[in-house]
């Protein structure tokens, strides 16, 4: 039973911190970020396992975060409320080659890192060359050329 | 391939509500109970309270509780069998035994008493995966056997 509520309680508590901490929070990952996710993941794995060094535990918590992933898809696709509040929506961020400046910073994102995803998937080298770029609910910015 | 997944889906819900329920151990129907008797003091028996299903490397705990036959100010004794002690780890004692005895098959633990009723708690540590099988002795009572299924 203690293996899944600890399973249960950590993946509700990581959900809501990255839910609040905004997407952009891990999807470019710099050095520094990469160590924030080791450290993260050590914290997290002794509260999820405690004293308890049996494989039965761990393969409960392993099988609780995963089942809990297939049942908050499932819920995903039957409501549109839950889409939203669990993922977001995508954002269109540049219009036309108009940055949205006001969601930009809502969403933490400034242009030069729209211009370095307008480089790295497109090879754009200024604003005037997007039609479009959307803040996915990744994380990540995608970018359509005119 | 969406069938197997799904059939997948539901056997790791079932898993789940096994495990909840406590049937890896450590849950409402992975415990249960042996009464222990001391002829000497008829009716003033202890019950054993522990683990069928439990897991090995993990906590597993032995509570005894009950009017302990034993005069206020006297000691009673609680044995547990050597075959047991092989196989699991003794973490601890609560409350503290006064004194212990390598008696023949096992070890006799002693505890003083007061008024009112006692409770007994003991920590083990399985060391292995299977059944494992031991037996409590209240006093110079016959034997209560227990029998654990550990997961690995």
């Amino acid at each position: 039973m203690d293996a899944v509520t600890r399973g249960a309680a950590v993946y509700v508590l990581l959900l809501i911190i990255f839910r609040l901490a905004g997407r952009r929070t891990l999807a470019q990952m710099t050095n520094f970020d990469f160590v924030l996710l080791l450290i993260i993941s050590e914290a997290t794995q002794n509260a999820m396992i405690g004293e308890d060094y049996s494989v039965t535990n761990g393969a409960l918590v392993v099988l609780t975060l995963v089942g809990l992933d297939v049942l908050l898809s499932h819920v995903k696709r039957w409501s549109e409320a839950a889409e939203m509040w669990l993922d977001g929506k995508p954002t269109v961020i540049v219009e036309q080659g108009r940055p949205k400046t006001d969601i930009m910073q809502r969403a933490r994102i400034d242009e030069d890192d729209v211009l370095m995803a307008a480089r790295e998937r497109q090879g754009l080298e200024s604003m005037e060359q997007i039609k479009y770029a959307v803040l996915e609910t990744s994380g990540g910015i995608s970018i359509i050329p005119r | 391939m969406w069938r197997i997944e799904r059939i997948g889906w539901w056997g790791m819900g079932a898993i789940l509500a096994a495990a909840m329920a406590g049937l890896f151990g450590h849950g409402p129907i992975s415990r249960t109970t042996a009464p222990l008797a001391d002829p000497a003091h008829p009716g003033d028996g202890m019950l054993l309270d522990y683990e069928r299903f439990g897991r090995a490397h993990s906590d597993s705990q032995f509570v005894l509780s009950g009017p302990a036959p034993a005069p206020a100010g006297g000691t009673f004794s609680l044995w547990i069998s050597e075959e047991y002690l092989t196989d699991a780890e003794l973490i601890r004692i609560t409350p503290e035994p006064s004194t212990q005895d390598l008696v023949s098959n096992g070890v006799r633990y002693y505890f003083p008493v007061e008024e009112g009723p006692r409770t007994v708690i003991f920590r083990f540590q399985p060391q292995r995966p299977g059944r494992l099988s031991g037996a409590f002795r209240l006093n110079d009572g016959p034997p209560t056997s227990f029998h654990q299924w550990l997961f690995p």
